[in-house]
């Protein structure tokens, strides 16, 4: 039997999250060079 | 407050809670006044932050990073990551299983009493966390308006128990949404006020400086102790369980997005918080580094609860006096400290920068043994006042530094917040009660718009037990930090039961129920017993439940079979 192709809405829903986790890496880094830069 | 002010404040608090009596006063199926049903994401996310974001979060926040920094937002770090796996695992399955309530799921999964259970640990908790966020408000406007503090709590309570009883799951997502923009407004207004504040010739990047160099830019610490309430790692191991039992089992969160039109807008809308969360609280505290900033150059008093400060003075004089002269003289030091720090950066001149650094430490340091040694002086003139003050500090900068209209403004700001966090946990608490307990436990089957009935009985139930308790309630420590100790106090166990549900298949109900009973034991053993940080008790309370279920689960004959589903 052959296995049904990926639907297009986890992918999609793959990539939301990852772009949530993106954002978040930048966030806690940017907060990190903030904190580095006037301590 | 000026006319200006009270204008402001009952303009902004009269539309949201006319507005959401009128337009959902019609809701009367069961599904439309328990869920809600039909959200778009953008209003899910919103009245999800809106639900989080109480009073306390904007007078505790800025308050906390006056005196400790910026650090507390590594709280937070857990939480985007908590939001994908909601996203993936727990929304879907409430979706398909079309609950009302988080915890009709486990009696499928387990049996009643794990569901009874889970239930009852989220009423004690979120009764009592709700309490504590009815009476923080109270204190500041019964301060402002002279007004009792039972008054205060009644007044508040009862407009927000008004409107809830009256619309609804869907009146308390949509009002949450105006309540939020109300908040966001408010914010970025003090923040601007803040910077206006400053001295002549002090911008933001001089304000980071001074209190970089008094440790108060401290967002991120990457060092790792077990005692430590706040570091990367906390935050981000006990901050992502937190938020996972928090927004994923307490039905005060789940019960804003089951009221999505679909699943899909349900977890647009929890991703939608998992991007600006981390953003929004660092922006709050960012707030409070700025208020910091301000009294290096407008002499802060020695002691933030001015009513109990000025009861110190009554009762003794000579002693308060002196220990406010001594203040006085260590401000101006820390003062003529900072403005040498930065006349040093203006130069470019190292060495200079490093004797300026060192006396404002030292100058810092100085008010430090000064305030501390005052806390113990006002205690012992007032028997019974508080030793904690931090959440006086931003009420006291809104007073002193707000234009008139934008302090009230900020008044409207903490109603807001106040109510749209208490109407999702009084919505809650009553349609739990109502369909874990009421309805699950009736000898005969309910009829809707019974059902629909008895929740606003227990809505308001529930609204009068929370105003009741904020009238018992005192100044925890820091009231932020009182409501998130409370809730790991039991967030741990309920999460540990959500996740062996999900992903530990052959536990069966009566070992997961032992194992839960047993957990939370201990979690309240550690709690009593141990110095550990309070995020930590997520993860002890969320393991010992999933460890000793499997430990059991072999161990013990359970008439309910396995489940293989969901």
């Amino acid at each position: 039997m052959t296995p049904e192709p990926a639907s297009p809405a986890p992918r999609r829903w793959r990539r939301y999250y990852v772009v949530v986790i993106i954002i978040e890496v930048i966030v806690v880094a940017l907060l990190f060079v903030l904190g580095e830069v006037y301590s | 407050m000026s006319a200006l002010d009270w204008v402001v404040l009952l303009a902004t608090t009269a539309f949201i809670v006319i507005w959401g009596i009128w337009r959902y006063r019609g809701n009367k199926s069961m599904a439309g006044y328990l869920k809600g049903e039909d959200l778009s994401w953008p209003t899910i996310g919103l009245s999800v932050m809106a639900t989080q974001a109480s009073a306390i979060t904007f007078l505790s926040l800025p308050g906390q990073a006056y005196e400790d920094g910026m650090r507390f937002v590594q709280f937070y770090f857990g939480l985007p990551l908590a939001m994908v796996v909601i996203a993936v695992v727990f929304v879907p399955i409430y979706y398909k299983l079309k609950v009302y309530t988080a915890y009709e799921y486990l009696e499928g999964r387990f049996d009643v009493r794990v569901r009874l259970l889970a239930a009852g640990l989220f009423l004690i908790s979120r009764g009592l966390a709700t309490g504590i966020s009815i009476y923080a408000p109270a204190i500041l406007l019964s301060s402002i308006f002279g007004w009792p503090l039972e008054a205060t709590s009644l007044v508040v309570g009862l407009m927000v128990i008004l409107y809830t009883v009256i619309g609804g799951s869907k009146a308390v997502s949509q009002t949450q949404k105006q309540q939020m923009l109300v908040i966001l407004v408010g914010l970025v207004a003090a923040g601007f006020v803040a910077c206006s504040v400053m001295p002549k010739g002090v911008g933001v990047g001089d304000a980071l400086t001074l209190a970089g160099a008094l440790d108060r830019v401290n967002p991120v610490d990457a060092s790792f102790t077990f005692s430590d309430r706040y570091n990367l790692w906390s935050g981000l191991a006990g901050g992502f369980l937190l938020s996972l039992a928090y927004f994923g089992t307490d039905q005060s969160q789940v019960g804003r997005y089951l009221g999505g039109k679909d699943a899909t807008e349900s977890k647009l809308g929890m991703l939608m918080n998992g991007v600006l969360k981390i953003p929004m609280q660092a922006g709050i505290l960012f707030i409070g580094v700025l208020v910091f900033v301000v009294y290096i150059f407008n002499a802060p008093p020695v002691f933030w609860n001015t009513p109990t400060l000025d009861a110190a003075r009554r009762a003794e004089p000579a002693l308060i006096g002196g220990i406010e002269a001594r203040w006085g003289d260590a401000t101006a030091e820390r003062k003529h400290a900072a403005e040498s720090l930065l006349a040093a950066h203006d130069a470019d001149d190292e060495a200079r920068i490093a004797v300026a650094r060192k006396e404002l430490t030292d100058a810092q340091g100085h008010m430090d043994v000064i305030r501390k040694e005052a806390k113990v002086a006002i205690v012992q003139a007032v028997p019974g006042s508080e030793k904690q003050d931090a959440d006086f500090i931003f009420f006291d900068f809104a007073l002193t530094h707000l234009p008139s209209g934008l302090l009230g403004l900020l008044v409207a700001v903490i109603l807001a917040a106040t109510m749209s966090s208490i109407s999702s946990a009084v919505s809650s608490l009553g349609s739990t009660t109502t369909m874990d307990f009421h309805r699950r436990l009736a000898k005969r089957p309910l009829a809707d718009a019974e059902t629909v009935r008895l929740s606003k009985l227990y809505t308001i139930l529930w609204g009068l037990v929370a105003i009741g308790f904020a009238t018992f309630a005192s100044l925890l420590d820091n009231l932020i930090q009182a409501v998130n100790i409370l809730g790991s106090l039991f967030y741990g166990t309920v999460l540990g039961i959500f996740l062996t549900a999900f992903f530990l298949k052959r536990v069966r109900g009566t070992a997961v129920f032992i194992a839960a009973l047993i957990s939370e034991a201990l979690v309240l053993s550690v709690f009593a017993l141990t110095s550990i940080g309070f995020l930590w008790f997520n993860l002890i309370g969320t393991v010992a439940v999933m460890g000793i279920a499997l430990v059991l689960n072999p161990l013990i004959r359970d008439g309910a079979k396995a489940s293989n589903s969901v």
